[in-house]
C-alpha cells in the first residue's frame, strides 16, 4: 500500500520547544525553498554544490542511528522525488545512492563499526553491544561494544587524523574513550563509557497500582540506573510553593546525580474539590522557579550535579507529562547531555553551551521509558524536536568556528521513534497492530514520521550548504527498523527445560541467576551460552562430548520453539566455531550457539515466575538480530557525492555497510587500509 | 571566547587544544614535523603549538609516547587539572551501565587484570602519577581482553611545580615487556627543555 505523506509540519502545532527546532529549520528556509521549486521543477536542472571560497571539508558523513530507507515502505528516494525531502533529492541529483544492507547484528555498535572501518565484526571485533569474552564471569560483559577500546582496527577519524586532517566527530558511537589525539574534537560518543555521561529521567508518584503497570519496566531500571523514578511525598521537604493553592500540596523531592531540587503538586483552582492541576518548580529549595500544567516545559534551570565526586555544572529542564485530580504525576526531566566531562577538547563544552540551548542528544531512553501512558506520546515529540533543533545548530556551530576537514556525525533520534510505541506497529502494514488504528490516525502517524525524516534532510542541507567541489558528503545509517509483534522469552524456555535456574532475591523481588546450576542461558543480543558443568564462576568455553550433546539439544529446542500461531521465531542458527563464515562474527565474541531472530519476534533476556514464552511488548519496532539481507525494513540509505562520483546514479543492488568505507575513501583520494573488506563501489565517472 | 569558567578549567581546555574560537591551528602529518625536542633521551616531534600548549610524539619501533605539556602553569590549577584528568581516566575502568541492558546484561565491568594500577612518587622537583594498563592497536587506554591488547600502555601526569609545568603522558610499549614502563619511568624527571 502506498500511503501519500503529508507535508503539513506538526513542528509549530505544538509546545514552543518545538517551535525551536522550526526555528533552526527556518534559517535554512531560503535554501529549503530553493531546493523545493528546483525539486517541483517538471525537468530539474541538476544544482551544482556550492563552492566555499575556503574551508569547506573534505568529508562531510552524516550517519543517523536507524534511519530506515527501503524500497518499498521507507521509499526516502520516492519521498525526495515528491520534493519532500530536497537536500536527499539534491544528493539524488549530484551524486550516487541506493541502499545498503546491515552487517549482523543489525544493530548500533556493529555497524557503526562497519561502517567506520570497511570491515565486518569478524575483523574490527564489536559482535555486539554487551560482549562476554573468556575468563571473565557471564553475570557482566567484559567488552562494550559502544566504546572505542572494543575495536581492533582504526576507525576513519583515526586514519585521517594520521594523514593531517582536523576532525569533527559528534555523538558517534564508538568514538569515546576519545581516539582523536592532536587536536581533534570528539562531543559525546554515545554510551562509550567516558566522562559524565547523563540521562534523562522520569519522576513518577509510587503508587501500587503504578508499580504494577510498570512491573516489567521496573525490573530493567536496575542497579542505581532507574531511568524512571517512582517516589513518595516528601515527608522532610520544607518548601512551600509560592504560587496559591486551594488544596494541601503535594511536597516532592526530586533527587538525580547528586542534586536534590524541590517540587509540589498543587491544586490552584479554587473550585472546592480535590483537582490538582499544577506542578510547582523549585531548583533550591527557597525560589519557586516554576508553575506548570500537564504538557507544559519549563525552562532550562542551573544546577550543580556530581560525577565521581565532582562538581559538574549542568542544565536541567522538566516537563509535565501527566497529572492528574488526584494528584497522580509524571514528569519528564532532561539533563543537559553536554559537559566538561564527555567531550574532548572539554573547553567545547562551554563555548557550545555560550552558543547554542542545553544539548539534548536524543529522545526518549533505552529502554525506552516515554511508552507507558498517551500522553508520553506528546513528550516524546517535543523531545524529538529539541533533540533536531540542537544538533542542527551544532553542525552550523561547529563549521563556523572549528572548519573542520572531516565532519562525521551521528543522531539517535530516528531510531528511538521507529523503534519506540507509537509508530511503527502502526506504519508498517507487516506489524500484526497495523489495523489497530484507523486510516486517518495511520496518516497522522506516517506525518511525523515524514517530519522527522524532514529534520534529517535539514540537517543534510546544513551539511551541503558548507561543501565545496571537493567536499565528499555522505548519508549512511547503521540499519533500518521493523515491526515488533512479540518478545521471545528464551530463559523461560530453558528454565522449562530445566537448563536454567533462578530465584527471586527477597529485597527487590528481582529474578536472579543461579549461574552455577545455569547450564543454558541467553544474553544479549544474539548469543545463547552453554556448559553441562555449569556457567558459575569465569566463562570458559566448554567442550566435550556432554557440551556437545547440550548444545544439540538446545539447538533442537530452538529450532523447534514456535507461537501458538506455529511460527517459529529462530530465523537461523549456528555454533560459535561457524560464527565467523555464517554470520561474520568472531567466534571468541560470542556464545556457544548464535541466533537470528525472525521479523516480528524478538528475544528477551527476562526469566519470569509464570513462565511464559511470547509477550506482546509495548514497543512496537526493533531490529536486534534480524537477518538484513532477505528483510529491507531493516536497510539503511547510503548517498554519496564528491569529485569524481557519478550524478544522478542509481545503485541497482542493494551494497554491504563494508563497501562505504572503501568508497569513500577512494572518493578522498585516500588509500584504503589493509583490513578493509568492502569493495570500492562502481560510483565514479 | 572561551565560557566563564575558572582559569583552572581554562588551562585545561588548552592542554589538548586551542582555546576558543579562533582559527584552527594547522597541524603537521605524522612524520611531516619540522621541530623537535630532545626529552628523556628521546626525540619528540612536535605536533601542535599554542600559546603554553604543545603536544610532542615520540615513535620507534612497538613504541610511541605521547606528551602534552602545558606551561606556565601555577600549583593550585595544576592541581585541579591533575584531579580532573584522572577522574576521566578512571571512568572508563569503573563499573557502568552496558549499552542494550537486559535483566541480566546489566553493567560492563573491566576484568580485574586489565584494570590499571596506579602509582605516584616524587621525583627530582616534581611529582608523577600514573596508571599501567592495555591499549588496543588504536593507542586508546582500556583493551579489556587479550585478543584486544596490542600495547602495555602507561598514562601520567608528571607535575613539575618548581618550572609551572605539567606534562600529560601517553605511553604504549611492546606488550610482555614489563621492564619497559619502569625503564621509561626511571628516565622521567623535570629537567627537560
Amino acid at each position: 500500500m502506498q500511503l501519500e505523506l503529508s507535508t503539513t509540519n506538526h513542528l509549530t502545532s505544538r509546545t514552543d520547544d518545538r517551535r525551536v527546532a522550526l526555528g533552526w529549520a527556518s534559517r535554512a528556509l531560503p535554501l529549503l525553498a530553493a531546493l523545493f521549486l528546483v525539486a517541483c521543477a517538471e525537468d530539474p536542472p541538476a544544482p551544482e554544490v556550492e563552492q566555499r571560497a575556503k574551508g569547506a571539508p573534505i568529508l562531510h558523513w552524516f550517519i543517523p542511528d536507524g534511519m530506515r530507507a527501503d524500497p518499498e515502505l521507507f521509499d526516502i528516494y520516492r519521498w525526495a522525488e515528491e520534493g519532500k525531502l530536497p537536500n536527499i533529492k539534491k544528493m539524488m541529483d549530484t551524486g550516487s545512492y541506493g541502499f545498503s544492507v546491515p552487517t549482523f547484528p543489525a544493530h548500533t555498535p556493529t555497524n557503526f563499526a562497519t561502517l567506520l572501518t570497511g570491515a565486518s565484526p569478524r575483523v574490527h571485533g564489536v559482535a555486539d553491544g554487551p560482549m562476554h569474552t573468556e575468563g571473565h564471569p557471564l553475570v557482566a560483559p567484559s567488552v562494550g561494544g559502544f566504546r572505542s577500546t572494543a575495536r581492533k582496527v582504526p576507525a576513519i577519524w583515526s586514519i585521517l587524523e594520521e594523514r593531517g586532517h582536523d576532525v569533527v566527530l559528534l555523538s558517534v558511537p564508538g568514538s569515546t574513550p576519545p581516539e582523536l589525539t592532536t587536536g581533534g574534537i570528539t562531543i559525546r560518543g554515545r554510551w562509550g563509557g567516558w566522562g559524565a555521561d547523563y540521562h534523562s529521567l522520569v519522576f513518577e508518584t509510587a503508587s501500587e497500582e503504578q508499580g504494577k503497570n510498570l512491573a516489567r519496566a521496573k525490573r530493567l531500571f536496575f542497579l542505581g540506573y532507574e531511568l524512571t523514578c517512582l517516589i513518595e511525598p516528601s515527608q522532610a521537604s520544607t518548601w512551600s510553593p509560592a504560587v496559591q493553592v486551594f488544596e494541601a500540596p503535594i511536597p516532592l523531592e526530586l533527587e538525580a546525580f547528586g542534586a536534590r531540587m524541590h517540587a509540589a503538586v498543587v491544586d490552584t483552582t479554587d473550585d472546592s474539590t480535590v483537582n490538582y492541576d499544577r506542578l510547582a518548580l523549585s531548583i533550591d529549595g527557597a525560589r519557586e522557579d516554576a508553575v506548570l500544567a500537564e504538557g507544559e516545559w519549563s525552562h532550562w534551570f542551573p544546577v550543580s550535579l556530581t560525577w565521581r565526586d565532582r562538581k559538574v555544572s549542568s542544565q536541567v529542564r522538566f516537563n509535565v507529562v501527566k497529572l492528574r485530580d488526584d494528584g497522580f504525576f509524571r514528569v519528564r526531566m532532561l539533563v543537559d547531555n553536554i559537559n566538561e566531562y564527555i567531550v574532548a577538547p572539554d573547553h567545547l563544552a562551554g563555548e557550545v553551551a555560550e552558543a547554542l540551548s542545553p544539548m539534548v542528544d536524543f529522545v526518549d531512553n533505552f529502554p525506552p521509558q516515554l511508552i507507558y501512558y498517551p500522553e508520553d506520546q506528546g513528550a516524546f515529540l517535543d523531545e524529538l524536536g529539541m533533540s533536531f533543533a540542537w544538533h542542527g545548530n551544532a553542525v552550523e556551530l561547529l563549521y563556523e568556528e572549528h572548519h573542520p576537514d572531516v565532519f562525521i556525525h551521528d543522531i539517535y533520534s530516528p531510531n528511538q521513534m521507529l523503534t519506540g510505541r507509537w509508530w511503527m506497529g502502526y506504519i508498517d502494514p507487516a506489524s500484526s497492530r497495523y489495523d489497530d488504528v484507523s486510516e486517518t490516525e495511520r496518516e497522522q502517524l506516517w506525518g511525523e514520521v515524514l517530519e522527522m525524516y524532514q529534520s534529517l534532510d535539514a540537517i543534510l542541507g546544513a551539511a551541503l550548504e558548507r561543501a565545496g567541489d571537493d567536499t565528499v558528503v555522505v548519508l549512511s545509517s547503521d540499519h533500518g527498523a521493523a515491526p515488533l509483534d512479540r518478545w521471545v522469552r528464551l530463559n523461560n524456555l530453558f528454565h522449562e527445560k530445566g537448563w536454567l535456574t533462578f530465584r527471586l532475591d527477597p529485597t527487590t523481588h528481582e529474578p536472579v541467576i543461579d549461574w552455577e546450576r545455569t547450564k543454558v542461558v541467553y544474553l544479549k543480543m544474539c548469543s545463547v551460552f552453554i556448559d553441562p558443568e555449569g556457567l558459575g564462576g569465569d566463562w570458559n568455553r566448554a567442550s566435550g562430548p556432554a557440551y556437545e550433546a547440550l548444545r544439540n539439544e538446545v539447538r533442537e529446542a530452538l529450532e523447534s520453539l514456535e507461537d501458538e500461531g506455529g511460527v517459529k521465531p529462530v530465523a537461523a542458527l549456528c555454533g560459535w566455531e561457524d560464527a565467523e563464515e555464517t554470520f561474520r562474527l568472531p567466534g571468541d565474541r560470542v556464545g556457544d550457539l548464535v541466533i537470528a531472530n525472525r521479523i516480528g519476534y524478538g528475544w528477551n533476556e527476562e526469566v519470569t515466575e509464570s513462565g511464559e514464552l511470547f509477550d506482546v511488548p509495548l514497543k512496537t519496532g526493533y531490529k536486534q538480530a534480524i537477518l538484513a539481507e532477505s528483510e529491507p525494513a531493516l536497510w539503511a540509505p547510503f548517498m554519496i557525492v564528491g569529485p569524481g562520483i557519478k550524478r544522478n546514479h542509481r545503485l541497482p543492488e542493494p551494497i554491504e555497510m563494508v563497501d562505504q568505507l572503501p568508497t569513500i575513501m577512494t572518493a578522498l583520494g585516500q588509500e584504503i587500509p589493509d583490513h578493509v573488506e568492502g569493495r570500492v563501489l562502481d560510483v565514479f565517472d | 571566547m572561551c565560557s566563564t569558567r575558572d582559569l583552572a578549567t581554562v588551562l585545561l581546555a588548552m592542554m589538548v587544544a586551542s582555546c576558543g574560537r579562533q582559527e584552527p591551528v594547522a597541524r603537521d602529518p605524522i612524520g611531516a614535523h619540522s621541530d623537535t625536542s630532545e626529552i628523556w633521551g628521546r626525540e619528540f616531534s612536535e605536533k601542535f603549538t599554542h600559546e603554553k600548549v604543545t603536544l610532542l610524539r615520540f615513535e620507534a619501533e612497538q613504541q610511541r609516547i605521547d606528551l602534552t605539556v602545558v606551561r606556565e602553569v601555577g600549583p593550585h590549577v595544576a592541581e585541579e587539572m591533575i584531579l580532573e584528568k584522572i577522574a576521566l581516566f578512571e571512568s572508563t575502568f569503573v563499573p557502568a551501565r552496558t549499552g542494550y541492558p537486559g535483566q541480566h546484561t546489566r553493567q560492563i565491568e573491566y576484568p580485574e587484570k586489565y584494570r590499571p594500577k596506579r602509582f605516584e612518587k616524587d621525583l627530582g622537583g616534581g611529582h608523577l602519577t600514573w596508571f599501567t594498563g592495555y591499549a588496543n592497536a588504536n593507542f586508546v587506554h582500556g583493551a579489556s581482553s587479550e585478543d584486544l591488547v596490542a600495547f602495555r600502555a602507561l598514562y601520567g601526569l608528571l607535575h613539575c611545580p618548581g618550572r609551572r609545568v605539567l606534562v600529560e603522558i601517553d605511553f604504549f610499549a611492546e606488550p610482555g615487556r614489563e621492564d619497559t614502563l619502569s625503564r621509561f619511568v626511571a628516565d622521567l624527571t623535570c629537567d627537560f627543555e
